[in-house]
């Protein structure tokens, strides 16, 4: 009879444990974790993820409301999942940032979340286990729809070709013009410094597709794009997308799964 | 159970609703849509006034209305002009992300830039508003600092007034319908007259009273009252622990509102939190043993002169105490009042017993506690 007793108990407890963590959350390799923090923290200063039954997704503006940053972490993404209902996890990206840094080769990342504590626990699993605790931040949720827009461009390419093409027009102007007319992405730049024209065209292998609609064109700020090229440590491939005059968009998809996708405001046209 | 506070859970929702400064919000809304025509008078517009009086709400119900995008700073972070052309100087060279029709570039509380710490904030603020295709708001409490001089030159002025404490009632009274609070007239005007125009100030006040309670009478507003008092003393207490002259000290203590007895009180407690040093603190109660003495005989004798003899002794000695300079200190609320107040009931008790006994022995009070109550207690002790 006691003994029966004693195991109920037991197993009452090691229920109660299962049941106290809201979220849990693994991902073989902590470094993507570490490049999609930073990806975001160039943007944003703090923000809220939603971790839900499918994944975790976080939608922000920089102070500016001139850029958004869109992540969307599938739960296939992660070794293993669990998470029963929404929960809001808001947190100060440089804080987590910090934490991120500590992160070595070949250590797995454990996010955990329970129900009473207003902290995440972010545990680093590698030959020893290291687990640190960030405060997380009570921030009222401004509900962010993704701009509803209709592109005309839908441009494949390759990171890298982006990345250059950003540094090269950075030594001569603050802003670009995009241009995709033909089967040709176009990059130009021009100010007091000189001017720069790049040509990104599918025969040098950088150019993956391209499709448009129309000819189309526009002005972006050299500063945004920048910061959004932290992400390129997650893929090797972006998706570019815009029209005349309107925003852009970038997605990354990561090849573990998940992706990043940035919005930016077109740039008014000089008077 | 929505946890909004009210001031944003009944904040009004349309520039019609704006309450006390609709002229000004009318005002504004005008200026913007010049800008935007392309035929506004100044750069930028400046609305001041004091707080809690629709400043930011209208500007915020102008971008609405309008159809623009608010981007919005305030002083914290004005800190550094890297800062402002980050967030304000981008937002106005793009346009929206969500194809608004425009933006709105709100600097709030520009007042509270301070001179040191925000080098190059103000000369940061008027480079963006030059190079601006967006309309700018600034606001700010008092517009006339010397330091606001040229936001002032650029600026369409607009005066936000105080609210008068009438329109302060009549929201106050809706609210109260909205969240199902019967509220005593005299408690709302008593709210309203105290926020001194201050309507956000009177809606916190208001929500801390009534919030939960089915009924709000003027009494629990008077309450708010003495605590507002309560903190006015610590000022005093600094006022008088500071001063360096008998007459600063004096002049502190009979321009507040705290009688004599209360201050005594309150010196009595707080001379040794402020003098930790023996022969300050024995300097410091040697005035105020014969400000004591002074007291005391003015209310004995009935000499009511002698009150103001008591009251230079005792501040003046608490002031003229220190050997060093004013140290902060945290003061305390005295705690023979605080107990007094602690055992009223027992002691309101005692009183009614005494009277009971009085008025069956032939006997004054004093003389029940003095002659009778000692042989009483003696009498049911030896029983039990």
């Amino acid at each position: 009879m006691e003994r029966i007793r004693i195991d109920k108990y037991i197993h009452s407890l090691i229920k109660k444990e299962l049941v106290s963590f809201m979220f849990r959350a693994i991902l073989s390799d902590g470094k993507i974790w570490r490049d999609i923090i930073e990806s975001i923290s160039i943007l944003v200063d703090e923000g809220v993820f939603i971790a839900g039954p499918n994944g975790i997704r976080l939608r922000a503006m920089d102070p500016s409301r001139v850029a958004m940053v869109d992540l969307e972490l599938p739960a296939s993404a992660f070794e293993s999942y669990d998470c029963k209902d929404e929960i809001p996890i808001g947190v100060n990206f440089d804080d987590m940032k910090s934490i991120m840094k500590r992160v070595k080769t070949d250590e797995k990342l454990s996010l955990e979340k329970s129900e009473s504590e207003a902290r995440l626990k972010i545990k680093f699993l590698g030959k020893f286990t290291r687990t640190f605790s960030l405060p997380l931040l009570d921030i009222g949720k401004e509900e962010l729809s993704v701009p509803k827009i209709t592109f005309s461009t839908n441009i494949k390419l390759l990171v890298s070709a982006l990345e250059d093409a950003i540094k090269d027009a950075e030594v001569v102007s603050d802003f670009i013009k995009i241009i995709v007319e033909r089967d040709l992405l176009k990059i130009i730049a021009s100010g007091d410094r000189g001017e720069v024209e790049i040509e990104i065209t599918k025969d040098s292998g950088e150019l993956l597709s391209i499709e448009f609609s129309e000819p189309s064109h526009a002005l972006y700020s050299l500063a945004y794009l920048k910061k959004m090229m932290v992400a390129t440590d997650l893929s090797d491939v972006c998706t570019l997308m815009f029209s005349t005059d309107m925003p852009l968009r970038l997605d990354f998809n990561m090849a573990t799964g998940g992706k990043i996708t940035y919005y930016l405001a077109p740039r008014m046209e000089a008077e | 159970m929505n946890k909004l506070p009210w001031v944003d859970r009944f904040k009004p929702k349309t520039l019609q609703e704006i309450v006390g400064n609709y002229n000004a919000a009318s005002e504004l809304l005008e200026w913007v849509k010049s800008y935007l025509a392309g035929k506004a008078d100044k750069k930028a517009a400046l609305l001041y006034g004091p707080p809690g009086n629709g400043k930011t709400l209208s500007t915020h119900l102008v971008a609405e209305a309008l159809d623009l995008e608010l981007i919005e700073m305030n002083a914290s972070d004005f800190r550094t002009e890297e800062v402002i052309n980050e967030i304000a100087g981008g937002a106005s060279l793009q346009t929206s992300l969500f194809g608004k029709r425009g933006k709105l570039i709100l600097f709030d509380e520009i007042d509270g830039i301070s001179g040191k710490e925000d080098k190059g904030g103000i000369s940061a603020i008027i480079n963006i508003i030059n190079k601006s295709r967006y309309p700018v708001v600034l606001i700010a409490n008092n517009p006339w600092d010397s330091r606001l001089k040229q936001l002032r030159e650029i600026s369409h002025m607009i005066k936000f007034n105080r609210i008068r404490s009438p329109s302060i009632v009549v929201r106050l009274r809706r609210i109260a319908q909205l969240v199902g609070v019967n509220a005593e007239e005299g408690a709302l005007k008593r709210i309203a007259e105290a926020a001194n125009g201050d309507l956000r100030a009177a809606i916190n006040d208001f929500q801390m009273l009534a919030e939960g309670k089915k009924i709000l009478r003027e009494s629990d507003v008077i309450k708010l009252y003495q605590r507002s008092q309560e903190l006015e003393i610590f000022e005093v207490m600094k006022g008088i622990f500071s001063a360096n002259t008998i007459l600063r000290a004096k002049m502190v203590a009979e321009s507040s509102a705290v009688d004599i007895d209360m201050l005594m009180q309150w010196l009595n407690e707080n001379i040794p939190n402020q003098y930790t040093n023996s022969e300050e603190r024995a300097e410091a109660y040697d005035w105020f043993s014969k400000a004591d003495v002074f007291l005391n005989k003015a209310k004995r004798k009935q000499i009511w002169d002698l009150i103001s003899y008591a009251i230079e002794l005792a501040v003046g000695g608490a002031a003229l105490a220190k050997k060093e300079s004013y140290k902060f200190t945290k003061y305390s609320f005295p705690k023979a009042i605080e107990r007094l107040s602690h055992d009223k009931e027992e002691r309101d008790r005692r009183k009614e017993e005494l009277k009971l006994l009085g008025r069956e022995l032939h006997a004054s009070m004093k003389k029940v506690i003095t002659e009778y109550l000692p042989y009483i207690n003696i009498i049911y002790s030896k029983e039990t």
